[in-house]
């Protein structure tokens, strides 16, 4: 993976294969490229690593309680700088689970399956302080090492060269790149030879960042996890006591599951956008009847209530429903809004808006409904543009776009256009006739050529185009635009 | 209780529509202060006079096209137009929303010359691909009281299917413009019928021919015979005007060349030329046939 860096691509992170054949973070790209011409790379995503890292951290949670993403990570992640790759990790404090795991070999193994049924590869150690458990895990020996080292000895341990601990590299001790270059530039290149220097010594040279690095990795000065949380659940079940056929009653029951997932959402200030309720029935548990139902900003329980209940009515298929589970899809982050006198944020307009954009959304699908765009590009067919409408662009102010700025532009627009075959009297000129399938048109009267070019950075070859103005016979404006180097003709709008 | 001649009320003689007499000359200060108006304004003063005030409000008109465009693209942008003026003249500033395929949807470009500060929250582009749903969704708009307006192809129906139409426009206060590219004359619930055609400009190179304009008129209307008038109606890049009126082209906003005389056969500037080929600007031309 790579990234940019002063106009120059980085290697950022490698894995295990590229690693043996010389490839390591802050190699340029090329280079990599020619050490391994069959590499593949893709741009590093810091967003998709911690999410990863999350979601891997939100797992270990059904090891221990106490689990939290490596501190050092966090505050590079926070800081939108890249870190090296030993910094990504996951801290889990297994103190008092002992006896739930049964062992500590049998926690590792069974860990090491789950993530290798994943095709995860992970290194993983257990030791008596973090610092000492991260050391292993990035440098020892194994991929899963258990450190059975007596703590009361852990100490001196490393100060042994028979010590595993005393050869690894200080980098061991999650010291900055900065710190490990001072500290190599003295030729001090192992954890045994820095444990063997006093201590008053390294901390008059490299301040008090080493200290606590050795103190923490002993075991003497207090490290915490910055734990992580799972979210809220958004997925709400309702268990018929009497397998039910009424779809009123299938609505009301599934109205206050609703409530509960808009009101969790609220706390966060979102609301739904999609849930999907499946219903089960009795006694197979089998689903019956499953339904994604999309929303609009801040959709009530009544209009929930409407909305399935319009869905159920007429579905004669829906029989002895034993189970409503309800999830949130995906919620939508709301803006703050001023409450009207009476308490209520919306309009009645707006209410029925909602209404109107949910019912079309939830039977034509959510790209069915959607607003124009307007951007600043000097293409046609980039500058303008039709979207799925989300909250986020209901608020937006009108592009600051005035009629003096804008060039001629048709009221109806055809992308990439309607091909046309053409009669000019001259190369260059614009056409005197053109055929729109049989229909031939005749022109009396043309404007241009505007020339507009695609930039010269753009991935294919840019085109040329003359587009032309032009009226004819019948008294109709066309826009018709040349593609010189393609050399097509095609009809790309109309006036009123 | 509140009777209709009860003059304590002006709440309930507004909402009644007794307060506010739509005529074509209170029409401008009816809508300004907000009162319930029966009338949508065409802003085009010799239609307005001749309808008494314009298109009549939450109800269904239609705009037939010519049989040789391969879309019906003076009709959709004449509604489109009409729609964007029912929001602008409703109290109620309610969203107004195209029903159709995306290639019939009018481009930001023309939205923004009718009505440079309309919001984009309050314009809907509904996608449909087949007729069932496009029923549905023109159904669904006219009755969801939350658009002042729709613009949307004519789906094919009896007369019986067009009066509900019409009964769900009036009761859920959208007016509708629908647009087809061939008139259809059989019998329908529809309000009004326009016909617009295009004008035969083989042997007449008069002025205006630099601006898109069509002849338009109006076909059938509800309660009343309609005048044989057929208007010629210019589109300046701005407005809607007819030929020959108060407003002359000159007065109007031109296309940005046809400020220079037509006959100048190059115009030496390049207004329009975003990047120049190498070895110099060609000259923008314009040409006529002789």
């Amino acid at each position: 993976m790579y990234t940019e860096r002063r106009n120059q691509r980085e290697v950022v992170r490698a894995s295990e294969h590229a690693l043996q054949l010389g490839i390591y973070p802050h190699m340029s790209l090329s280079v990599a490229h020619t050490l391994c011409p069959e590499m593949i790379s893709y741009r590093y995503d810091p967003e998709a690593e911690f999410s990863l890292l999350q979601k891997i951290a939100l797992w270990c949670l059904t090891i221990s309680p106490t689990v939290g993403i490596d501190s050092e990570y966090l505050t590079h992640y926070l800081k939108r700088e890249i870190c090296s790759p030993l910094f990504s990790g996951i801290t889990i404090d297994l103190s008092g689970t002992e006896r739930l795991h049964k062992g500590e070999e049998r926690l590792i193994s069974s860990i090491e399956k789950v993530f290798a049924k994943r095709g995860l590869a992970i290194r993983i150690a257990i030791s008596s302080t973090i610092g000492k458990a991260w050391a292993h895990a990035r440098f020892a020996p194994r991929v899963a090492f258990i450190d059975t080292s007596d703590s009361s000895s852990d100490t001196l341990s490393e100060r042994s060269p028979q010590s595993t601990l005393y050869h690894y590299p200080i980098a061991a001790l999650r010291l900055s790149e900065q710190l490990e270059s001072q500290i190599a530039e003295l030729g001090i290149k192992t954890i045994g030879q820095i444990f063997a220097l006093p201590r008053k010594s390294l901390l008059k040279r490299f301040g008090d960042t080493l200290i606590e690095r050795i103190e923490q990795f002993e075991g003497t000065r207090m490290e915490f996890i910055q734990q992580v949380s799972p979210a809220p659940s958004l997925v709400r079940i309702h268990n018929f006591e009497v397998p039910s056929n009424s779809s009123y009653e299938i609505a009301a029951r599934a109205e206050p599951l609703y409530g509960s997932l808009t009101n969790t959402l609220a706390l966060e200030n979102k609301a739904p956008r999609s849930i999907t309720v499946l219903l089960f029935s009795y006694p197979s548990q089998k689903i019956i009847w499953q339904r994604e139902l999309f929303f609009f900003r801040r959709t009530t329980t009544k209009e929930f209530y409407d909305l399935l209940l319009s869905y159920l009515e007429n579905n004669r298929t829906i029989r002895d429903v034993c189970k409503i589970q309800m999830a949130v899809l995906e919620a939508e982050q709301l803006l703050n809004e001023q409450p009207r006198f009476d308490g209520s944020v919306s309009r009645d307009s707006d209410r029925a808006l909602r209404g109107f954009i949910g019912a079309i959304s939830n039977r034509m699908g959510r790209s069915a409904i959607q607003q124009a765009r307007v951007y600043d590009s000097h293409l046609p067919e980039e500058s303008i543009g039709f979207e799925p409408i989300d909250s986020k662009l209901i608020r937006s102010p009108s592009p600051n776009y005035t009629i003096e700025d804008q060039p001629t532009r048709p009221s109806l627009f055809f992308h990439p256009g309607e091909p046309i075959r053409v009669l000019a009297l001259l190369p260059d000129h614009p056409p005197k006739r053109m055929y729109l399938g049989q229909q031939m048109i005749t022109i009396i009267v043309s404007f241009g050529p505007e020339k507009i070019e695609e930039p010269w950075f753009s991935e294919k070859q840019p085109s040329l185009r003359d587009y032309f103005r032009v009226c004819d016979s019948h008294g109709r404006w066309l826009w018709i635009c040349h593609h010189r180097r393609e050399k097509r003709w095609m009809l790309c709008g109309v006036w009123v | 209780m509140i009777t209709k001649t009860d003059p304590t009320s002006l709440d309930s003689l507004l909402e009644q529509g007794l307060l506010w007499t739509p005529t074509a000359s209170a029409l401008g200060d009816a809508s300004e202060w907000g009162a319930p108006s029966s009338f949508v304004a065409t802003n085009i003063p010799e239609i307005d006079r001749e309808l008494g005030g314009g298109l009549q409000r939450n109800a269904i008109h239609t705009f037939s096209g010519t049989p040789l465009d391969t879309i019906p693209s003076t009709p959709i942008l004449l509604s489109s137009y009409l729609a964007i003026q029912c929001r602008i003249q409703g109290h109620d500033k309610k969203a107004v929303a195209w029903i159709g395929p995306p290639h019939e949807w009018p481009t930001p470009w023309f939205l923004t010359q009718i009505a440079e500060d309309l919001s984009p929250s309050s314009l809907l582009f509904v996608q449909v691909t087949n007729s069932a749903d496009l029923l549905w969704a023109i159904k669904t708009a006219l009755s969801s009281r939350s658009l002042s307006a729709i613009v949307a192809p004519v789906p094919r129906l009896n007369v019986r299917e067009t009066q509900s139409l019409s009964v769900l426009a009036r009761s859920g206060g959208c007016s509708a413009f629908f647009y087809r590219k061939k008139y259809d004359p059989s019998p329908s619930g529809y309000y009004s019928h326009w016909i617009v055609e295009a004008r035969n400009r083989e042997n007449s190179l008069e002025e205006p021919f630099r601006f898109p304009s069509f002849l338009l008129s109006l076909r059938r209307t509800k309660g009343k015979q309609p005048s044989k008038t057929q208007w010629q109606i210019i589109w300046n890049n701005r407005r809607f005007f007819v030929h020959d009126s108060t407003i002359s082209p000159a007065d109007a906003v031109p296309f940005p060349l046809s400020s220079q005389p037509i006959d100048s056969a190059i115009i030496s500037r390049y207004p329009q030329t975003h990047r120049s080929p190498p070895g110099g600007a060609i000259d923008s031309h314009v040409h006529r046939t002789a």
